[in-house]
């Protein structure tokens, strides 16, 4: 289980969750659906693959929550420009800053530009926001990224114990698993 | 009641005006399949017209307006966006209600925050079941576009608020999320108003924070403060 990515993980669930409405999900699916996300899968029982996607991510998420936990200090891979041109799945470096700041699924970025560009913007205010709060922001790009965090956040941060992914992941993917009664005895 | 065909961008007019207040019922994170959902029915075979109407009425000496967060959010990512700007002549009835049933109509749960802090209190001194405003709006805004009145009742409201007997199974979606924050170590600072307090006080203070995560002892604190009407 240790060589998923929790990113790609959500991506997975969240594109099998969205495949009724979003033209793009079921192919933005079998991209990211690598043989350790279907070995994830198949590895939790049952009739119907939401159930299993929601109990396979819960899974993958209580042995990698520190993924997800704010650290102290954060390296930026690449500048806002940079990021602007990711166009492919990958769940590493630039394309993996951009959704865990900018609280966004990576293949969403890569299969909307709008989506991306107010991912890159949202991850600029983020960055800005936890670094006022004491998180250091390294690296050659930090500045760029700072800079450009020009309007002020039009909502208060309540929780910076998590990067800001979190809250995506808790709205987009555990609220629907809860609805598909899934996740709730995993928990406990 | 008055109904405007305005542009997003040019919202800013709006809010600066003196004692307006900006009333936010939006969720802090909108979901994605709702963003999707706001985004198709905005697209330009429906004119581009944002289905989230903008609200506005006066009461007392204020003047109320709901937040253009989201409109300005979906305006991010269609430029050119237009909005309904709906504006209630008169005394307005229940118009937090209002707008609670018709944002669940559009499939938006609305902010926990919103539906304490203005929508309880006025379903507290709502009698019947019925919130003629909301009818008033769903009509002004179904002349632009098909929105289906499909929202809860007030009665689904009124047990959030504790209102009614059924309390649901709201209780379980609190101890998920607790139960997430618990098992975290904490790296980052998490901002909390407590910094101004003095040390013995944020003992306390946290004391009674933890204390209040334990179901048992937050039902009978409750039950304390019902039973002495608090």
């Amino acid at each position: 289980m240790e060589h998923i990515s929790i990113y790609r993980m959500a991506d997975a669930v969240h594109a099998l969750l969205a495949v009724d409405r979003e033209p793009y999900a079921l192919n933005a699916f079998l991209k990211i659906a690598n043989s350790w996300v279907l070995r994830a899968l198949s590895d939790v029982p049952g009739p119907d693959l939401r159930r299993r996607a929601c109990r396979a991510f819960v899974k993958l998420l209580d042995g990698t929550r520190e993924a997800l936990e704010a650290p102290a200090a954060v390296r930026a891979p690449c500048s806002p420009r940079g990021a602007a041109r990711i166009e492919s799945i990958k769940y590493s470096g630039c394309a993996r800053f951009v959704a865990e700041w900018g609280a966004e699924f990576v293949y969403r970025l890569v299969y909307d530009e709008r989506l991306r560009a107010r991912a890159i913007r949202t991850a600029a205010r983020n960055l800005a926001a936890y670094v006022r709060y004491g998180m250091r922001l390294e690296g050659p790009y930090s500045s760029d990224w700072l800079s450009l965090a020009d309007t002020a956040q039009s909502h208060e941060l309540r929780d910076l114990v998590w990067k800001p992914f979190m809250a995506r992941v808790e709205v987009d993917i555990l609220s629907q698993c809860k609805l598909l009664s899934a996740v709730a005895e995993v928990w406990r | 009641m008055k109904v405007d065909l305005i542009d997003v961008d040019a919202l800013a007019g709006l809010v600066g005006g003196e004692r307006v207040l900006v009333i936010d019922p939006y969720p802090e994170v909108v979901p994605t399949a709702v963003e999707d959902k706001l985004l198709y029915l905005s697209s330009s075979i429906y004119g581009g017209i944002s289905p989230l109407p903008l609200f506005s009425f006066s009461k007392g000496e204020a003047r109320y307006l709901l937040s253009p967060r989201l409109h300005k959010s979906l305006a991010d990512l269609m430029p050119g966006l237009k909005a309904l700007y709906i504006e209630v002549v008169g005394e307005p009835q229940y118009p937090f209600t209002a707008v609670a049933l018709v944002l669940s109509d559009l499939g938006i749960n609305v902010a926990e925050a919103f539906l304490r802090e203005y929508v309880c209190p006025e379903l507290a001194a709502l009698e019947e079941d019925d919130v003629p405003l909301a009818r008033a709006i769903r009509s002004a805004v179904s002349k632009y576009l098909a929105v289906a009145a499909s929202s809860p009742s007030p009665r689904s409201i009124r047990c959030f608020c504790g209102l009614c007997e059924d309390r649901g199974d709201r209780l379980d979606l609190d101890v998920l999320a607790l139960d997430l924050k618990r098992r975290t170590a904490p790296r980052a600072r998490r901002r909390d108003g407590l910094a101004d307090l003095g040390e013995e006080d944020r003992a306390i203070v946290l004391r009674v924070i933890r204390g209040l995560s334990i179901p048992e002892f937050r039902r009978e604190l409750l039950d304390l403060l019902n039973r002495y009407e608090v």
